[in-house]
């Protein structure tokens, strides 16, 4: 049986993990530690820890799915409970064997995990943290505060970023794994739970330490790799966190067919009206494409680890913002329903609503992202003269019949050399649409010629876009406001390459229309001027699946 | 210009008819326009369009009013007489 | 006047302020009305703002009255809406359909700091009143019967007198409906059931309740006007409160600006201050734009409502739809800058997720945007055929912001322009000015294109899409035409009080942007410009609208 089979139907309030309940922990601010129980019952946490270390996680899309499953119910607990394999990630990329099998064997038996890097007054400014780790005798003393961090008080392990270097720089830091059942009562204080615009549930906190002794074991990595770790980690979550948002995702479109599908007004179904199918349409074009962005990343992690640091930034900066577009629409179409919290399913949208806003500041916002981008604009701009840089890494991405491999948590690096094999790739794609011979293997109603020309408008796109990189090579403060403007327009670009190469390698895998709204959603927002009218028979094609 | 009733009721019916689009001949003249789906804002544009036909000047609520197109015409008339 | 109210509400950063955003958090967290702010408007005697001057009130121009509300909506919405908002959504159906008496018991119990409810809401009929259900019909002795459910109804529980909409006839059609006008001292208390209270995820401490009547007599001369004819005064009377509520709002986008770059400034990320992020700044300036812009179209369209009521029609749904998706856009912009700290309800930032949450509203209380953009649709050919690209000027008192206006004449209120309307054509190139910066005349060359575009576009529209089953494309010719509008006024309140033309092009590109023409983003030049002014105003704690006054602290 499936998760969500399993967990049961949501709309019943009988049911454990419902609506109904999530909904009265939100108003009470209570972490849903039921639920996650049952989570654990279910054995969700093995999936957050790879099968070399007993667990079950072999395949990113997967864990991806499980995630969004339970986001889509309720993202609190997907918040919560996820945040044991953010708290215990650095130690698969970069933990010795032994300090690995502890920590699975943790994690697997349902022992929270929790991951502090941010202090009060720096942020996304992890430089600039204040934590340290002075070196004593058989390890560290370590003291300060980690502020803002999600399972502080509940996890009984810490993955902590401190100082070890009092002088800092990039390798004045690093990561310890903090053990709280092994600390002394007077080691450490929790923080009091910060209360918060969504996830009110969560357990938004934080930990100060006092002078606690952590053993030179604790250390993940080596003594000065912490920022190291923390970035390539951060390529793995921010990946993760588009499974928050399609979640979302799901339930809000979810929420809006629903309502216009029995909702009179103007005497006819507001789902028979041309605006609302338009609406309705475009956003399930939105959540295709967002699905396709994810899908390459969460295979990139194992057929592309080494472009990881381009396609986890797109990632992360496109999809959790497509997504609140998207809330957005549906909360439209609502109204009135869309901000009543007892009402429609228990106020289910305005929670998601609500809750769904955090993931777009989790694990570095879209600025921090998009700077990332930036900083990578020269690799973008050459590898898009010399092609996908691992030709047969980007071809099993894309195959999505094959399994992809194993998760490439050691192979992942700071900064791509060869660019983004998957935007690289876009110029043999088209060009191979008007190639003698293609499309002859693609089912009926698959075939390509409707889809040249948006194709063509897309690689254009690209190509004036990658011009304009090769000219913007911003030093690392100051970066101009065009820069982003630049970083962003890469997004659109990725997103439509992702969809068209994702579609074209999979023949059957969803109609033309999906690959024709997809693009249509993608150009509109590069600038050009598509026939919407696309979202509305893609709409009308969703309802006869239903 | 003189539009008898008659002709205005002809006029009336083809234009309720291209709102709707559909065949003049489905467009019964005792029916009330709301009853074809010409709401209370929608009467703006028949009105309008009233006034360009008749060059004349008219309360934009007069479908309102006059909820027929027979009821229109015979009052539309009137006031062309006038 | 709105500075005499801000000295009221004193500084809303002072911690020994009772005024001041925690208490108003605070409020907000128990999910009540702001209690001090309440004694205070009160002590203010805000209600007076809603009530003409003929009536012993203060309302002489909407102008105005959107000024004094922004100052509420500033510090509060919960108190703009459930002090203010919700008597003056009552009041214009009486101001507009009430005869002599009933027009002096409501100024007289809003001159006696009473609430009174507007309650139209049915959650099964939502923006489409004429199928509104609730009924009242003459019972055996001829006295009206109340019968029906109301849901979703600002202060229903505690107002004394209650504004009601509902049919009553049986037919179909648009003369089926009439404004009711009862005090609930003369309603038999076992014929009104109340709801429980419907909370909400923003507006937190306003009360929404709902209210079952059944068979409940009111007394005679109960009905606003002439019966049947309810769909006409709403349509006519809610001009007022489409112009006028957006733009108090802006208040909420001013303070959360104001939030923002405190943060800014006081923050520290990457080794410096976060407000000299270019970014930033520019985020900040755009959204500083954006007000701007809002004020200009909101001003133009409050002023309209005295100078060209027969236009007002118009610009009121396309005040609403406009402003009220660049306010919500500008605050989503504002909380990326915020990061984290936008998220937390604590704090010294705690206010602006209180005001996000709270400008939801904006989007679809007492009109959905996309039925105001419905709303004038019908009447886009005829405007397009008799007025675009060709009306004569408006009166040069449309835009000179401040000067005074003839009184407001509710019967000049129609429901439809009848296709006369004369701000677009005002975007055109003014012959009088042809020294018109070549940046300033190149944002309007912009417009004046979309003019002719959409006039063409609005022939070509088939009867089919001016209704219920208008294409997306039909309604876009609608919103396209509200953003030249927006433009118009923006280009024109810039003519006529000169200066620095840096923020009409700030304005302008913003606007051309929401038009697909550029991607909306300010040239480094421009944005600089306007960041300096926005920290001087910031400096200067002035508001961050057109007229820029003091604001205490």
């Amino acid at each position: 049986m499936d998760l969500d089979t399993l967990l049961g139907d949501p709309a019943d309030p009988a049911t454990l993990f419902s609506y109904a309940r999530c909904a009265e922990l939100d108003r009470r601010e209570e972490f849903p530690e039921e639920i996650c129980r049952e989570l654990d019952r279910l054995g969700l946490p093995a999936g957050y820890v790879p099968a070399e270390y007993g667990g079950t996680l072999v395949d990113y899309p997967r864990l991806l799915d499980l995630i969004r499953t339970v986001a889509r119910r309720d993202l609190t607990v997907a918040v919560g409970h996820a945040k044991s394999y953010l708290g215990s990630v650095s130690v698969w990329i970069a933990g010795a064997d032994a300090q690995a099998k502890a920590v699975a064997a943790d994690v697997i038996a349902g022992v929270p995990a929790s991951w502090g890097l941010t202090e009060r007054g720096h942020g996304s400014d992890l430089l600039a943290g204040e934590v340290r780790a002075t070196r004593v005798p058989g390890g560290y003393r370590v003291t300060g505060e980690k502020w803002l961090i999600n399972n502080a008080t509940r996890g009984s392990l810490l993955s902590l970023l401190v100082r070890t270097d009092p002088d800092g720089g990039p390798r004045g830091f690093s990561l310890l794994l903090i053990d709280k059942r092994r600390l002394a009562g007077a080691d450490y204080t929790c923080l009091p739970k910060v209360p918060t615009h969504g996830i009110r549930g969560a357990d938004i906190s934080g930990i100060a330490l006092h002078g606690a002794l952590v053993p030179e074991s604790a250390l993940i990595g080596g003594e000065g790799a912490g920022l190291e770790v923390v970035l390539k980690a951060l390529q793995l979550t921010r990946t993760i966190c588009a499974g928050l948002s399609l979640g979302a995702a799901d339930q809000a479109i979810r929420q809006a067919e629903g309502f216009t599908a029995e909702r009179r007004l103007y005497g006819r179904l507001l789902g028979e009206m041309p605006h609302v199918r338009r609406t309705l349409g475009e956003a399930h074009a939105a959540r295709f494409v967002a699905e396709a962005v994810t899908t390459a990343a969460a295979r990139g992690i194992h057929a592309l680890p080494a472009e990881m640091s381009v396609i986890s930034a797109v990632t992360k900066a496109f999809v959790p913002a497509r997504v609140d577009e998207l809330i957005f629409a549906c909360g439209e179409l609502l109204g009135t329903r869309a901000f009543l919290t007892e009402v429609h399913d228990h106020g289910v949208f305005q929670k998601l609503a609500r809750d769904h806003r955090v993931v777009a500041i989790f694990d570095g916002n879209s600025s921090v992202n998009e700077n990332a981008l930036i900083n990578q604009f020269p690799a973008l701009a050459r590898g898009y003269l010399s092609g996908p840089p691992d030709r047969p890494g980007l071809a099993r991405l894309l195959d999505l019949g094959s399994a992809p491999g194993r998760p490439g948590h050691r192979g992942l690096v700071l900064a791509s050399r060869g660019g983004c094999g998957l935007v690289q790739g876009l110029p043999d794609a088209v060009a191979g649409l008007s190639a003698p011979g293609a499309g002859r293997t693609r089912p009926p109603g698959h075939d390509l010629k409707a889809v040249e020309a948006p194709a063509r408008e897309l690689l254009d796109h690209c190509d004036d876009l990658h011009a304009a990189l090769a000219t913007c090579a911003p030093g690392p403060r100051d970066v101009p406001a065009e820069a982003f403007a630049l970083a962003q327009r890469y997004q659109w670009c990725f997103a439509g390459a992702a969809v068209l190469q994702l579609w074209l390698a999979n023949p059957g895998w969803r109609d033309r229309i999906w690959l024709e709204a997809a693009l249509t959603y993608v150009l509109a927002r590069l600038g050009s001027d598509p026939d919407r009218a696309v979202f509305d028979r893609l709409f009308d094609e969703t309802r006869e699946r239903a | 210009m003189s539009d008898s009733a008659d002709d205005l009721r002809g006029w009336l019916v083809q234009r309720v008819a291209s709102y709707l689009e559909r065949d003049p001949a489905e467009i019964s003249t005792s029916v009330s326009l709301t009853q074809y789906g010409l709401d209370s804002v929608y009467a703006f544009v028949m009105c309008g369009d009233i006034e360009d036909h008749l060059n004349l000047t008219l309360e934009p609520t007069v479908a309102w009013d006059y909820r027929t197109i027979d009821a229109l015409a015979d009052h539309l008339s009137t006031l062309v007489g006038r | 006047m709105s500075e005499t109210l801000e000295k009221l509400l004193g500084d809303p950063w002072d911690p020994a302020n009772p005024m001041n955003h925690a208490a108003v958090v605070a409020a907000d967290e128990r999910q009540e009305m702001f209690a001090e702010g309440e004694r205070l408007l009160d002590e203010y005697g805000l209600n007076a703002e809603f009530v003409p001057a003929g009536l012993g009130g203060r309302l002489t121009g909407v102008d105005r009255l959107v000024r004094v509300m922004r100052s509420v909506w500033r510090r509060d919405p919960a108190l703009g809406l459930g002090y203010g908002a919700s008597s003056f959504i009552a009041s214009v159906n009486v101001w507009a359909a009430g005869d002599d008496g009933q027009r002096r018991a409501f100024a007289d119990l809003m001159l006696a700091n009473r609430k009174i409810a507007s309650v139209y809401h049915e959650l099964a009929h939502g923006n489409d009143f004429a199928r509104a259900e609730f009924a009242a019909t003459p019972g055996p002795g001829g006295r009206l019967l109340l019968n029906g459910r109301k849901e979703v109804v600002t202060n229903l529980r505690r107002a004394d007198s209650l504004v009601v909409f509902a049919r009553t006839s049986a037919e179909e059609g648009s003369r089926s409906h009439s404004q009711l006008f009862v005090h609930k001292a003369d309603l038999p208390p076992d014929r009104m059931t109340y709801l429980p209270r419907f909370p909400s995820a923003g507006m937190r401490g306003v009360q929404l309740g709902g209210v079952v009547f059944d068979d409940c007599p009111i007394p005679d001369g109960s009905v606003l006007g002439t019966p049947g004819r309810g769909i006409e005064t709403a349509l006519r009377s809610f001009q007022l409160t489409r112009t006028a509520l957006p733009s108090m709002m802006a208040g909420v986008v001013d303070t959360g600006l104001r939030a923002t770059l405190r943060f800014a400034t006081a923050r520290t990320l990457y080794g410096r201050n976060v407000a000299a992020i270019p970014q930033v700044r520019s985020t900040l300036a755009e959204v500083y734009a954006d007000l701007l812009a809002c004020d200009a179209f909101g001003t133009v369209a409050a002023r309209a409502l005295h100078l060209l009521p027969g236009e007002a029609s118009v610009y009121a749904s396309l005040v609403k739809y406009t402003v009220s998706k660049q306010l919500i856009d500008a605050m989503d912009r504002l909380s990326l800058v915020l990061g984290a700290h936008f998220y937390i309800r604590q704090g010294t930032y705690a206010v602006f997720q209180k005001l996000l949450r709270d400008l939801g509203v904006i989007g679809f209380g007492h009109a959905a945007r996309v039925a105001c953009l419905a709303t004038v649709l019908p009447q886009i050919p005829q405007l397009a055929r008799r007025s675009w690209l060709i009306a004569g000027d408006p009166p040069a008192d449309l835009f000179r912001i401040g000067a005074d206006l003839p009184p407001l004449d509710f019967a000049a209120l129609r429901p439809s322009a009848a296709g006369h309307e004369s701000l677009s054509s005002a975007v055109l190139a003014d012959a009088a000015s042809p020294g018109e910066p070549g940046e300033v005349a190149a944002l309007a060359g912009l417009f004046a294109d979309e003019l002719v575009l959409l006039k063409r576009d609005a022939a070509a529209l088939r009867p089919r899409d001016l209704g219920v089953d208008a294409r997306p494309e039909a309604l876009g010719v609608a919103a396209r035409y509200a953003a030249v509008l927006a433009a118009s006024s923006c280009l024109n309140v810039w003519r006529a009080g000169g200066g620095d033309p840096g923020w009409v092009v700030a304005a302008l590109t913003r606007l051309a942007g929401r038009l697909g023409r550029g991607s909306g983003r300010l040239p480094e030049a421009v944005a600089r410009r306007l960041f300096d002014e926005l920290l001087d105003r910031h400096g200067e704690n002035r508001g961050f609208d057109l007229a820029g006054l003091p604001l205490p602290g």
